[in-house]
């Protein structure tokens, strides 16, 4: 890390090699969809590239890392003007054991789903379902208090629960 | 109990995060453990693997931050619409500004003073080394020559100073010229440095003032327009900020620096508007005057 922050090439590397899969699963889960996410997440390369330097270590990487590479999503996002989009598939009805397809359909869904939620509940929900993160790392990720982490990611929980189980309900609906 | 209290219990359970006691209350409450099956089951969907994306993408993305580190020799690849923007790049291509303005921190008209500076100097030498000949017409004009000569000299300098950076060497070889001509054709020199002083004195002034013509705005507000909304209604790309009025001039937070900028008028009157990086990589827009003080936010 320190060497990274002197500017050492290979340890540059090294720590954002370490990082990728995890930065780009979080912006995937933010932006909702592939686009998105591959210049959200290249935007927060560059900008934990270019912030190495001035990171001081009073929160850890992971949690600096997140907050960066969400703020750089979500300003993809924003200047696109527009919310993340995903196309609302249903999946096949078919065999107990889910297809490709299903899967596919499955994941669309739930970016559908995601992508229906408000920004506020969306990001704290990701942070804890697709990164990991405490309700005290998120807090110091996005910078808000702890009781505030806990109700939006109850609240977006609810809301996924609702948007999901009516798509589910329409599901059966057109199964039957 | 609220359903918004339910499911706040129901989720910090889920989570680890709840206390003893509301450990307690959910453990004890089938109603509670059934919202606790529904938020994980939810909850189990998310935390699904993300499709990672292709490692030529992966590699793609990784060689573009290193590249934006500055020393890497890595080619430059893809990257996402905003830096593309800001520098004004063609599409596809990396450009990381910092490592730009740092490429550019030397002043375009700079190599070309430098020139100018030695011809100057040359001139001068001249003049004395001539004057101190017993000859008083002969020196004059020698003299003569070298004012001539010297205007020239000024107009290839500034002429020179108003081309890119990579044709300073033009102007080098431009003014090596001019030194040669020096011992030459002074009386044609003479008539055309008298047409050519108009223009070389304009080329000066844009040295004085950067090096660079003055901007034309890009948009005319009638009033300060909301720094939220401002950058979907301006064209890209945005401009380098070697040609800003203020980039070195802004207020800023500590961590944070410009981008880049676009000239605009708010009620006749010049401003610009910069496009700024804080310490976390969260990007804003704000609004100066001519003077170069805060408009907005």
């Amino acid at each position: 890390m320190a060497r990274a922050q002197r500017g050492d090439k290979g340890a540059t590397d090294q720590l954002l090699r370490r990082h990728y899969d995890r930065l780009y699963a979080v912006c995937r889960r933010v932006a909702g969809n592939d686009a998105d996410a591959a210049d959200g997440c290249q935007e927060a390369l560059l900008a934990i590239v270019r912030g190495l330097p001035r990171f001081d270590g009073r929160s850890s990487f992971k949690t600096w890392s997140y907050r960066v590479a969400t703020n750089a999503c979500l300003d993809e996002i924003r200047r696109r003007n527009r919310r993340p989009i995903a196309v609302l598939e249903t999946p096949e009805p078919g065999s107990d054991a889910p297809s490709l397809d299903q899967r596919l359909a499955d994941r669309l869904t739930l970016d559908g789903a995601l992508a229906q939620l408000p920004e506020d509940f969306r990001v704290p929900v990701v942070l804890r379902d697709v990164a990991g993160l405490d309700y005290a790392e998120i807090a110091a990720t996005l910078d808000i208090p702890p009781g505030t982490v806990r109700s939006r990611i109850a609240r977006g929980r609810r809301q996924l629960s609702g948007i999901l189980g009516n798509q589910t309900s329409l599901d059966e609906r057109q199964t039957e | 109990m609220t359903d918004d209290e339910l499911d706040l219990l129901a989720s910090a359970y889920l989570d680890g995060e709840a206390t003893p006691e509301e450990v307690a209350l959910v453990e004890r409450d089938p109603a509670l453990q059934a919202r606790v099956a529904e938020l994980r089951s939810i909850s189990e969907r998310l935390r699904a693997p993300v499709p990672p994306p292709s490692e030529q993408l992966k590699e793609r993305q990784l060689a573009a931050a290193m590249a934006g580190l500055g020393s890497l020799d890595a080619e430059p690849a893809a990257t996402g619409p905003a830096h593309q923007q800001l520098a004004g790049a063609e599409r596809g291509q990396v450009v990381d500004l910092r490592e730009a303005r740092r490429a550019r921190s030397m002043p375009r008209w700079l190599p070309a003073a430098a020139v100018f500076l030695l011809l100057g100097g040359g001139v001068v030498w001249l003049a004395q080394s001539v004057g101190e000949s017993d000859d008083a017409d002969t020196a004059s004009g020698v003299i003569e020559r070298d004012e001539s000569a010297d205007v020239e000299s000024e107009t290839v300098a500034a002429d020179a100073a108003a081309e890119a950076t990579e044709e300073d060497m033009l102007a080098a070889e431009e003014g090596a010229a001019t030194e040669r001509q020096l011992a030459g054709d002074g009386e044609d020199a003479a008539d055309e440095a008298a047409t050519s002083a108009p223009a070389a004195e304009e080329s000066m002034a844009d040295d004085a003032a950067g090096g660079f013509a003055p901007l034309e705005p890009v948009a005319v507000f009638d009033e300060v327009p909301d720094p939220a909304d401002v950058l979907d209604e301006l064209p890209a790309p945005f401009e380098e900020l070697e040609r800003s009025s203020c980039s070195l001039d802004l207020e800023l937070e500590p961590g944070s620096e410009p981008l880049g900028f676009l000239p605009i008028e708010i009620g006749d009157e010049p401003a610009e508007i910069y496009v700024v990086v804080d310490g976390d990589g969260r990007e804003s827009v704000l609004i100066v005057d001519g003077r170069c003080e805060t408009l907005a936010p």
